[in-house]
């Protein structure tokens, strides 16, 4: 049945013949700077101030003759903003008494219109036929005031005017169950029979149908169904009376998504990530869902994706820095949720500085080798080059190591990896040291052919180029090295030959701190006529020396604490 | 003077026989060298009261980091929270001197933050830092086998670490640092925390008395600064002498003959010195450390069964 207009009242055009009704006389007929917000002229409790409080006030207006209407409706267009305790409400005269008048759908408080509307709304009254009279009362207690009630318009109507009022009751939430269904629960109102509700859903963007909900009551329930992983469902609804439809939302739609799970607790076991990959971990998600794999994703990293069966992976990391990862579950119809962020402070391993950075075949040198993050550690630190033979590793602290490597005299020229380990593991430095050419080896020049037993003097050692440094000597058994002068290429040192020092070829080592020199020289037998000897002698450092020399000395010399 | 007796026979006639005891003298030599290695670890207290007082230390102590490397000193640096788990704090969490642009790092190293949630376990944390660099610890790298150890608190606050180290932390913590003093290696505990017995207040705000980790300081021989000194002029300076004391103990090669010892120090005899017997090493002890870089001769007889 289509409605008839019986009234008409646009406050906007004229005040429609309101008449006021009160003690205070607070309506106003206007343009309102309060209130909910409206272009045109309102009637208004204070165009430009809250309403007064403690008062009750009204605005009458006569209805057209109603009796020969089948559905008399009552329309208002309003909005409120009314304190707590405070309301508006709609009251009728039949003639004889005055009855409060509730809306289809009911006030949204005891007090009637109270709190604040969002904006402008329309209200519908299904009111007597024998009505002949209409009071629009507000009503304000002693306490608290606010802008107050704004009217737009007021008309009634014989006939359907009024929409179902649709009001969700339980709505599908985001799910990891892909088998459905998702029920949407609804209560929908009317003041005629409601005759159907209907919604229409879609996946991704894509209409899918729309299906009926049936009626219990009030209480309608539509079943959506199952939707495969990772889809996003929208849906709508519409309600009909059979003259006038509702949808819900308003405008747009609802959703939720069917998603498979994150794995959880991703990370890494580690207490510290050092090295050029990462080990990380996760639990599956929590799904019955056949889990095929995972995929690990750094963000905002170069090093792309991997890919795994299990749920662990070793991802790599090639510069030192803050790296994040995030790792979703690999299902049959794609991927599931990204775990949250898992970001870290990663240490990669770097070689700083290899000094000297070649040797030649046949040379025996210490390497200062410094790191970045490799962790070196006494006693795990091992270093090891190919094709050379390292003596010693001297750990000084976790980025520096000494090491002493003797070069085989047949080494082949060429870069070599060095290959250090540290606490977190072994690292290799590509090319990292040199073996040179042979033919420009340095080394002693010139050096004594021999010297005799019982010898005590200097002796010179001419180096290929300058030594770094003051040279420790190390001539071996029974001869006594007692001082050492080094003038760029040349080292003057002071020697004594024991008497009984064994005769024959040996190697004077000269140790400049860098590099360990060494010359051939030879003991020769001085023929020396037995005697005996006993004696007491004074003290003094040369006594010892005479003495010492006599009776074959053993001399040490070592560094406390040399570092 | 002193003299040396000797009877004693050499020659290169092999049918001569061997002396019954032979009596030989030997001369060992050492260089001081100018310090042992150092580990430092700083436990600083990351509780909200901290902020104005940690960017005060940062700059103080940005000095030493400094002053190290020209010390000659092979040190190693490592941060921890106050009220932490005892993980150094960082990447690289332990500076060496090769670290790149160390000293702004160790600074902003020290600014632990605020967040921390009480209570200020300080010695706690620093048990579990030392725990954790032991060998695939957290930490591990942070300790090394020749280096003596220095702990230096920063806090307002007195230690509460009853919770984790018993009824008497300070034994408690002594006990675990006498772990890190094997092999002959120091350990010294220094402190910038609230003055003793009444605490005190400066621009920074107010901070209790610091007795648990004054009581440290003094069984072990650091340095103790207020935190409410005005801007802890010469601190890493004093933090750095306590770091570095020189070797007073030279193990000889041999065991000499009861009385033989004679001690030359840069050519000049001395006397003060004693000698002990550890595991069959003799071992020659300064009252007082040689200087820095000084020769150390060390002559004496050792007689050599025939």
């Amino acid at each position: 049945m289509s409605a008839v207009q019986l009234l008409d009242l646009d406050f906007d055009r004229d005040d429609g013949g309101m008449i006021e009704v009160g003690a205070t006389g607070q309506w106003e007929w206007g343009i309102p700077s309060t209130g909910p917000a409206t272009p045109g002229r309102v009637w208004a409790t204070r165009l430009d101030a809250n309403y007064v409080n403690d008062a009750t006030d009204a605005l009458e207006v006569d209805l057209p003759d109603l009796t020969a209407a089948v559905r008399p409706t009552l329309v208002l267009d309003h909005g409120y903003d009314v304190a707590t305790n405070d309301g508006a409400t709609l009251w009728l005269w039949d003639g004889s008494v005055w009855s409060l008048a509730a809306p289809i759908g009911g006030y949204p408080s005891t007090y009637g219109f109270t709190a604040r509307s969002d904006g402008f709304l329309t209200s519908a009254w299904a009111i007597p036929s024998d009505t002949d009279r209409a009071r629009l009362v507000f009503h304000a207690d002693a306490t608290g005031s606010a802008p107050g009630w704004y009217l737009r318009a007021l008309s009634v109507w014989d006939g359907d005017v009024t929409a179902p009022l649709v009001t969700p009751i339980d709505t599908p939430q985001d799910t990891t169950d892909p088998l459905g269904p998702y029920p949407i629960h609804l209560r929908v109102t009317d003041d005629v029979a409601v005759v159907s509700v209907r919604v229409e859903y879609a996946w991704d963007g894509v209409f899918m149908g729309s299906i009926d909900a049936p009626a219990d009551g009030s209480m309608f329930t539509a079943n959506l169904p199952g939707a495969p992983l990772g889809t996003r469902v929208a849906w709508s609804v519409t309600a009909s009376d059979g003259a006038q439809n509702a949808r819900w939302p308003a405008t747009g739609s609802e959703s939720f998504r069917v998603f498979l799970p994150a794995p959880e607790h991703f990370g890494s076991p580690d207490p510290r990530l050092v090295g050029d990959h990462v080990h990380l971990t996760w639990d599956p998600p929590a799904t019955d869902v056949p889990i095929l794999g995972y995929r690990v994703d750094e963000i905002g990293g170069d090093e792309g994706t991997v890919d795994v069966e299990s749920t662990a992976a070793d991802l790599p990391v090639s510069t030192p820095g803050s790296h994040t990862w995030v790792v979703a579950a690999h299902h049959a119809g794609g991927f599931g949720d990204a775990s949250p962020r898992y970001t870290a402070d990663v240490e990669v391993p770097g070689l700083a500085a290899v000094l000297p950075p070649s040797a030649w075949p046949g040379d025996h040198v210490r390497l200062n080798v410094t790191t970045r993050s490799a962790y070196l550690l006494d006693p795990v630190t091992t270093v090891s080059i190919e094709d050379v033979t390292v003596a010693s590793v001297d750990v000084l602290d976790v980025d520096t190591v000494v090491v002493e490597i003797n070069v085989p005299q047949d080494a082949t020229p060429g870069p070599r990896d060095l290959v250090v380990n540290g606490a977190f593991g072994e690292t290799t430095f590509r090319d990292a040291f040199e073996v040179s050419d042979a033919s420009g080896r340095p080394g002693v020049m010139t050096a004594p052919g021999g010297v005799e037993q019982g010898f005590s003097g200097t002796v010179l050692f001419t180096a290929s180029f300058a030594y770094a440094g003051d040279v420790h000597v190390d001539a071996g058994a029974d001869i006594v090295v007692s001082g050492s002068v080094v003038n760029d290429r040349v080292a003057t040192v002071t020697m004594t030959v024991a008497g009984d020092a064994a005769p024959g070829a040996r190697t004077v080592v000269l140790d400049d701190g860098d590099r360990l020199w060494t010359a051939p020289i030879v003991v020769t037998e001085r023929p020396i006529t037995p005697q005996r000897n006993c004696q007491t002698a004074p003290g003094g450092s040369a006594l010892v020396a005479l003495v010492a020399a006599m009776l074959g000395w053993r001399r040490s010399s070592r560094r406390a604490r040399s570092r | 003077m002193w003299w040396l007796a000797a009877c004693n026979e050499f020659g290169l006639d092999p049918t001569d026989p061997p002396p019954p005891d032979a009596r030989v003298v030997v001369t060992d030599t050492f260089e001081q060298a100018p310090i042992s290695p150092v580990d430092l670890l700083f436990v600083v207290d990351d509780t909200s009261s901290m902020g104005q007082e940690q960017q005060a230390l940062a700059m103080a102590f940005a000095p030493l980091t400094a002053a190290l490397p020209t010390s000659g000193v092979s040190w190693q640096i490592g941060v921890i929270a106050g009220t932490g788990n005892g993980k150094m704090i960082g990447a690289p969490y332990v500076l060496t001197e090769s670290t790149p642009d160390v000293r702004s790092v160790f600074s902003e190293r020290l600014k632990v933050g605020t967040r921390g949630r009480p209570p200020e376990a300080a010695l706690y944390a620093a048990t579990l830092a030392l725990d954790e660099a032991r060998e695939g610890g957290a930490n591990q790298g942070f300790r090394r086998p020749d280096a003596s150890l220095h702990v230096v608190f920063v806090s307002d606050d007195d230690d509460h670490s009853d919770a984790g180290l018993g009824a008497d932390p300070v034994a408690s913590f002594l006990d675990r640092l006498a772990l890190e003093s094997e092999v002959d290696r120091a350990v010294v505990v220094s402190a910038v925390a609230g003055d003793t017995p009444l605490g005190c207040t400066s621009e920074r705000g107010a901070a209790r008395p610091g007795a648990r980790y004054a009581e440290l300081v003094d069984r072990t021989g650091g340095v103790f600064e207020s935190i409410c000194g005005a801007s802890f002029v010469g601190l890493a300076g004093r933090l750095l002498d306590v770091s570095v004391e020189p070797a007073t103990r030279f193990p000889l090669s041999q065991l000499p003959e009861a009385g033989s010892v004679r001690v030359v120090v840069d050519g000049l005899a001395v006397d003060g010195t004693s000698l002990t017997i550890e595991q069959g090493v003799a071992w020659l002890v300064f009252a007082s450390p040689p200087p820095v870089g000084a020769e150390v001769e060390v002559t004496y007889i050792v007689v050599v069964s025939g």
